[in-house]
């Protein structure tokens, strides 16, 4: 972990995994091929058995390393509904990142807005936790308590190692306090919603939600949390539970910003304020309908009609590219962008924001200049932009002041924009 | 020639390792053929409504001993039973144990594939097994059962305490990390890789701790005593479980000066609202805005939980509480005298 202060011992990699592993791995060299044909030849009778007793060995292996770290959380009052999900009073998972006492857990669990937190610590005492910040992006929280002694800090495992295919274990601390429960599946996909998570076929649900995901060596993967392509709500996913469909945030990049979390400093999704032309994700190109005015975009100088070819060095060339590019970004984060208008390559550092401000739309083509309204309110106001074609501007009016009754300005009509495929 | 032969070497060792490793999968398949055989489907009562006319069991006798789940299903004259084979058999009601919900049927036939109670096995978490059941009636005729692969999640108990599971049954059981929880499954064979049995899956249950269906099997150590006194014909259904006593004069926060916040919520905080003058609570300094967390080592997460945990204790006993105030947890003993009102 990052920024410890304090640190408990890691436990070596599990001695079993990595034996695990290299009996798995296919190797190369003839000479490692004439020992694994060895092994197959001379092995005891049924070696598949062995091998089976070898695997089930080393998952248990595996999540015994990581146990220690997965706590229990229970909460205190709270609604009983949320939309249409009803809310068990059961307890939660939550998994500890430091051992001074921050621990992560998925924002599914305080959805329905307990009063008080609690955290059951592995000797069975029971902690107050505080909410320090929420990730409004990959949907989880970080919670403080003060711990007696130094708390075991799992390892986590770098995400340049992930494989799909590769043995995962999900945990959660919901049944017995005792020990954790177990579901074991394989890593599905990585880089998934948006590129945010992993996907897993183990199954996941309120049962380990705010658990690890933990590979065959016992170190940390990712935290388990409901997600879901379509919807940015803290609910959304909870309907694919225990479907196959699962999903872990890495934790290297929650490592990334726990410092940001620590200070108390809430996380959202970036976004830049570009609209796509076409409203289909998968077959719609790149090219601009629009930019939100006071957007990252549009202080760019993006316009309407431009088309983005690269974000971030990775060249783009759909709708759903955009979003994957931007979708994993947080707000404050500068993303290198390059569109073309013709023949023009325009290239500009955008840095992205948590909201897009609301526009005023003023039906008369005329925009009141927001910061005199107080002073135009009492006698005139200006019309500081008029663009064109609209009525106004056909009638040669010209951004100069000019007096205005009451009635005049509440005839400008405002009208909020609506997004529709918005990045 | 020499440089070629340790390569030929190599090939040589590899094929008939694969070969090994293929005769070990066919190992695991086998034992797979060898426990469908064991398993019967079972049609019965029902077919309406949502409740199936069917569900899973297996055989526990060579002369035709069913194991199966207590249900409706059963609640039948004529409850028909197709083997693995195809065959079919009308079906004897020996009995049912209605605390751990499972029933014994009893066929006419002899030297029947069947799996040996005396020789189940017990499992604990992280164990590889696979579930063998009817699940959605998708087997017919002598089409075998379906098989699910899964592990072992915990080794938990269904506590039944003050409703958690709506289930007669509150001892250990086996939850898993596949979805067994489907119509038909009940009754199902869980064993694990070596095909020795070990559990017999559970009726559709949810958890009501967080809304979720629950995956589970009941090992067979529970209920092979019941089994074969059903056999014997000389079953008597075990006592349910005491059911937890309340004392005869069973204590309220107001008997401590206890005044809560007014309970508007589903699950309202339990947070004091007042503490009266001259009582238990303001001797043990409890305050207003203090959060009752515990009483003795239950969770009180609502005001209604809190005056619950409180009905078990006696008024005349002590009553320890854990508050939290601010960011602390404090522990205090509440005691009402007798000159309380």
């Amino acid at each position: 972990m990052q920024n410890l202060t304090m640190k408990t011992p890691i436990r070596k990699p599990s001695a079993l995994g990595k034996e695990y592993e290299r009996v798995l791995r296919l190797p190369h060299s003839s000479f490692i091929l004439c020992l694994l044909a060895v092994f197959f030849c001379f092995s005891l009778p049924g070696h598949c058995e062995d091998l089976d007793v070898l695997e089930q060995q080393a998952l248990s292996a595996a999540a015994d390393r990581v146990a220690a770290s997965v706590v229990r959380i229970e909460t205190i009052g709270g609604l009983e509904r949320v939309d249409k999900v009803l809310f068990g009073a059961g307890p939660t998972t939550g998994l500890v990142v430091d051992a001074k006492g921050y621990i992560i857990s998925s924002a599914f669990n305080f959805v329905n807005k307990p009063a008080s937190i609690l955290v059951r610590m592995p000797d069975g005492s029971r902690k107050p936790a505080k909410l320090v910040a929420r990730d409004h992006s990959r949907m989880f929280v970080l919670l403080k308590i003060e711990p007696d002694h130094p708390l075991a800090v799992p390892e986590v495992a770098p995400a340049s190692e992930m494989r799909v295919g590769q043995w995962c274990i999900a945990m959660g601390r919901t049944f017995e306090d005792s020990r954790p429960n177990i579901a074991v599946g394989i890593v599905s996909a990585v880089g998934r919603i948006w590129g945010k998570a992993i996907q897993t076929d183990a199954p996941i649900s309120p049962n380990n939600y705010g658990g690890p995901l933990v590979d065959i060596r016992g170190r940390a993967m990712g935290l388990l949390v409901p997600l879901s392509q379509q919807s940015a709500e803290e609910i959304a996913g909870m309907e694919w539970y225990d479907s196959g469909i699962g999903f872990a945030i890495p934790l290297e990049t929650i490592q990334t910003v726990l410092p940001r979390l620590r200070k108390g400093e809430d996380l959202f999704a970036g976004v830049a304020g570009v609209f796509m032309e076409s409203k289909n994700l998968y077959t719609g190109d790149t090219k601009l309908a629009s930019c939100r005015p006071n957007s990252p975009a549009a202080k760019a100088g993006f316009k309407g009609g431009d088309r983005i070819i690269e974000i971030g060095g990775h060249k783009v060339n759909r709708t759903a590219e955009v979003r994957q590019e931007i979708g994993r970004r947080y707000a404050g984060d500068k993303l290198h962008f390059v569109v073309v208008r013709g023949e023009k390559r325009i290239e500009a550092d955008l840095e992205l924001v948590a909201k897009l401000e609301p526009y005023c739309h003023g039906f008369l083509g005329i925009l009141p200049n927001e910061a005199a309204m107080p002073k135009a309110f009492r006698s005139a106001t200006s019309i500081p932009i008029v663009p064109p074609p609209t009525p106004s501007s056909n009638r040669a009016i010209r951004s100069r002041p000019f007096r205005a009754s009451l009635l005049s300005i509440a005839t400008i009509c405002f009208a909020k924009s609506r997004p529709s495929s918005r990045a | 020639m020499m440089k070629q032969f340790p390569l030929h070497f190599v090939a040589m060792l590899l094929v008939i390792g694969l070969d090994r490793a293929a005769a070990a999968d066919r190992g695991l398949s086998n034992i797979i053929d060898q426990s469908q055989a064991k398993m019967v489907k079972i049609y019965g009562a029902g077919g309406f409504r949502g409740m199936e006319g069917y569900q899973s069991g297996f055989i526990v006798s060579p002369e035709g001993h069913i194991l199966t789940a207590l249900s409706y299903v059963l609640d039948t004259d004529r409850v028909t039973i197709t083997l693995n084979d195809g065959r079919r058999f009308d079906a004897k009601f020996l009995g049912g144990d209605p605390r751990l919900e499972v029933a014994v049927l009893k066929i006419d036939a002899a030297q029947l594939p069947h799996f040996d109670l005396e020789k189940a096995v017990a499992l604990s978490a992280g164990a590889r097994v696979l579930a063998l059941s009817n699940l959605f009636n998708v087997a017919m005729g002598d089409e075998p059962a379906s098989v699910q692969n899964g592990t072992v999640s915990v080794v938990t108990r269904l506590e039944g305490r003050r409703g958690v599971f709506e289930t007669p049954y509150h001892g250990p059981i086996y939850v898993l990390d596949v979805t067994t929880n489907n119509p038909g499954a009940a009754g199902g064979a869980l064993i694990n890789h070596r095909g020795e049995l070990a559990g017999i899956l559970g009726k559709e249950l949810r958890n009501s701790l967080n809304n979720t269906w629950l995956n589970y099997a009941v090992p067979i150590d529970q209920v092979r005593q019941s089994v074969e006194e059903i056999k014997a014909g000389k079953f008597t259904s075990q006592a349910e479980l005491p059911p937890e006593k309340m004392p005869a004069h069973p204590m309220d926060p107001t008997l401590l000066g206890i005044v809560l916040i007014p309970d508007v919520l589903e699950r309202t905080p339990a947070y004091v609202d007042q503490v009266r003058p001259g009582t238990a609570a303001s001797r043990a300094a409890l305050q207003p805005d203090d959060l009752v967390l515990l009483v003795g080592n239950h969770l009180t997460q609502s005001c209604k939980s809190l005056r619950k945990e409180m009905e078990m204790i006696d008024r005349a006993d002590a009553v320890k509480v854990t508050i939290l105030r601010g960011q602390e947890l404090l522990e205090i003993t509440l005691q009402a005298g007798p000159d309380d009102k």
